[in-house]
């Protein structure tokens, strides 16, 4: 049956789709499982006397635009204003972030309010080093950080802190993040999708199956013992959140899910700006798996080897087998080549189309309010569309990962512009 | 308001109905015209089917979708895989399966939703409805629901203004056995002529309820000194001489009640419910 080259690659690139999809299948039938356990829970309350001292790290680079925001929200926390501090270390930032944050410190004389100021002598290398000035000066057992452009709900942090007390092998608990302007045009209706269905599948999922998540960068806390022992975040890493993920787990703790606390941040706009920050994930993705390759083969690596062979399988695998199979596609369509097998492939084609409109979907319907008619009509073109775009970033980002390693350029703040 | 949005429910369930029955419908078609009851793999899958849409109505459309993508997954491997390993060809109707268990899982749930949705508008709209009824439909008196509220107020008028209060409560003597020998019908007819007796020789100012659940009537009189004992013979006396002008069997049984009375004592008494029970004990003294 099989003829040609062709028809071999052709199978092979079938049989790694078909492997993604598998995958893909039972982490979002396993974020199912996890979403009846958490449905219908009612909210706890902790003695006021009982809560920890917190502090909340705020990194900053040119910020003006949202940081008088998100201050204020952190301000109004649902939490004992004497048990938490919030430090916003404003680096090396050129606009008026540091009279913005003088501004509202002097407004609340009665709050920790604590602003660093840097310039590019003392800060400007990037997110982990920023963060890891701030954990120098701040005093809480536990660290809680969230990014510049964030509103976090009322509970949140009171959610997470509750989620980290109960469990004493949970190094960090994460919560979820939501996009805040969704409603702004086509592209952030995509990212809402997106950031919901990610946090389904890869979150509550892998919680589900492995006991494994990954700090999302933003509305997560970590206790400082685990910091201290790292010593601070890796400054080398570009997403510093895997990095120190992937530390955690080596360490033999686990990061824990916490679906109840939420925080909503901006998103990008437009597609410039959205695919500088993606493709800096995509490289930082790169930077984990040639990092940690192989720590593959020791033994104390525990659950994230998942995580790590997901990334090289996507990465290496998956891309090339998508690329491999759209290419032979089009050169049999215009009867360049002939091949056998496709006959099925067409098949496995509507199979992952419906499966990950049908996993959107399923996804969304946990998000009050987001199962509704235009949602479901994104969700059917963002299979042609939005994903096409990510194939593309991931192949520019190892391009500029080659190039990063290979001139071995230097870390500095990967700034997504605000709206 | 209100009614736009029950209007749109409703023609949204009328929507899915007939969605559902095309879809049978096409499921018809399609089996007849292509020959699916030849193939056991096709009765198998129209199980499927019907699993799936029942699945979807009782759990939700989250549980629907969770269905259809293990199902989709799985249905698309084994055909791929019966084509590579025995070069079966796959058939159109590969698709049309991978399509229709879905669709019909998911319209299966949306109906389910609708409906339920309805059925607890309904449940609630009950409740409040039954807590917003306070006249009894029948025979027009006060029911039990305002009974208790009332009872309560006219406590506190007593306490106030110094009138005496009475609470009386009349029930009929050998209930069970008038049921037993005239029936339900005639019971209820009785249990009017009682009401419209209680209604004729009150004064309008004079409260009067009927308590369903307890098979009684009750009557709050404000009063000078024994006051209430007077109405008290009075009653028993006029419905003794009730009678039915177009019923002699009726007339055979010998209508008769009991009555217990009670005068309000702002020390003895502290609540509604402790008034209305030292009412009903002293019914028993009524022989």
């Amino acid at each position: 049956m099989l003829q040609s080259i062709y028809d071999y690659l052709l199978l092979w690139s079938l049989f790694s789709i078909w492997l993604v999809v598998l995958i893909n299948q039972v982490l979002v039938t396993s974020g199912f499982i996890s979403y009846l356990k958490h449905n219908n829970k009612k909210y706890r309350e902790i003695p006021a006397n009982d809560l920890p001292f917190v502090s909340i790290l705020i990194p900053a680079h040119n910020e003006a635009k949202v940081i008088a925001k998100t201050l204020q929200s952190i301000l109004e926390l649902n939490y004992d204003d004497n048990k938490y501090e919030i430090i916003v270390i404003n680096d090396n930032s050129s606009d008026n972030s540091a009279e913005i944050l003088e501004k509202i410190k002097e407004e609340n004389p009665d709050r920790f309010i604590k602003i660093i100021n840097t310039d590019n002598i003392s800060g400007g290398k990037g997110k982990s080093n920023a963060l890891n000035i701030g954990l120098a000066q701040s005093k809480g057992a536990f660290i809680v950080v969230y990014d510049a452009d964030n509103t976090p709900e009322k509970n949140a942090l009171k959610e997470l802190v509750y989620s980290i007390l109960k469990d004493e092998k949970a190094g960090a608990v994460i919560g979820k993040f939501r996009c805040r302007n969704k409603d702004r045009n086509l592209l952030t209706r995509f990212i809402n999708l997106e950031g919901i269905y990610f946090q389904w599948m890869a979150q509550a999922g892998r919680w589900q199956l492995f006991k494994l998540c990954t700090i999302p960068g933003t509305n997560f806390i970590i206790r400082r013992s685990i910091l201290d022992k790292l010593g601070g975040w890796d400054t080398d890493a570009i997403t510093e959140d895997t990095e120190i993920s992937f530390r955690i787990y080596k360490m033999g703790y686990h990061i824990r899910f916490c679906p109840y606390s939420t925080s909503w941040e901006q998103e990008p706009e437009t597609l410039s700006v959205w695919f500088r920050q993606r493709k800096r994930w995509v490289k930082g993705n790169y930077y984990v798996i040639t990092k940690h390759f192989f720590s593959l083969f020791y033994k104390d690596t525990g659950s994230i080897r998942f995580d790590i062979l997901y990334f090289i399988f996507i990465y290496a695998i998956f891309l090339t087998a998508a690329v491999i199979s759209d290419f032979i596609f089009i050169l049999s369509f215009g009867g360049f080549i002939t091949t056998t097998v496709m006959g099925y492939s067409l098949l496995l084609w509507l199979m992952a189309y419906l499966l990950f409109v049908l996993s959107v979907l399923i996804s969304i319907s946990a998000e009050k309010g987001e199962l509704k008619r235009s949602n479901v009509f994104i969700a059917i073109i963002m299979y042609f569309s939005y994903c096409k775009l990510w194939s593309i970033i991931a192949v520019v980002g190892l391009v500029s990962f080659i190039k990063d390693v290979t001139f071995n350029r230097e870390i500095t703040w990967y700034k997504t512009e605000r709206f | 308001m209100e009614n736009k949005l029950d209007n749109r429910i409703s023609s949204r369930i009328d929507l899915v109905y007939i969605a559902l029955i095309t879809m049978f419908f096409i499921l018809l078609i399609v089996s007849s015209f292509m020959g699916l009851s030849q193939n056991p793999m096709n009765v198998f899958l129209i199980f499927i089917l019907m699993l799936g849409t029942i699945i979807g109505y009782y759990a939700g459309i989250t549980a629907a979708m969770i269905y259809s993508i293990i199902f989709i997954f799985l249905y698309a491997s084994y055909s791929i895989f019966l084509n590579i390993s025995r070069g079966i060809p796959v058939g159109n109707i590969v698709y049309f399966w991978m399509l229709i268990v879905p669709l019909l899982a998911v319209i299966s749930a949306y109906n389910g939703s609708l409906i339920k949705n309805i059925q607890d508008q309904n449940r609630s709209l009950r409740k409040e409805n039954a807590e917003f009824v306070m006249i009894d439909k029948e025979t027009g008196l006060m029911n039990s629901h305002t009974f208790f509220n009332e009872l309560q107020v006219f406590m506190k008028i007593n306490e106030r203004y110094n009138i005496e209060v009475y609470l009386m409560l009349v029930k009929m003597k050998y209930e069970n056995e008038v049921i037993r020998i005239l029936g339900e019908s005639k019971y209820k007819r009785m249990v009017n002529m009682i009401s419209k007796a209680i209604n004729s020789m009150l004064r309008e100012e004079d409260k009067k309820y009927i308590l369903r659940d307890v098979n009684m009537f009750g009557i709050i009189i404000l009063s000078n000194k024994n006051g209430g004992k007077q109405v008290k013979n009075r009653l028993k006396e006029i419905i003794k001489n009730i009678d039915s002008e177009d019923d002699f069997l009726i007339n055979s049984v010998k209508l008769e009640v009991q009555v217990g009375l009670v005068c309000y004592n702002a020390e003895k008494i502290s609540s509604p419910y402790e008034f209305y029970k030292m009412a009903e004990r002293d019914l028993e003294f009524d022989v």
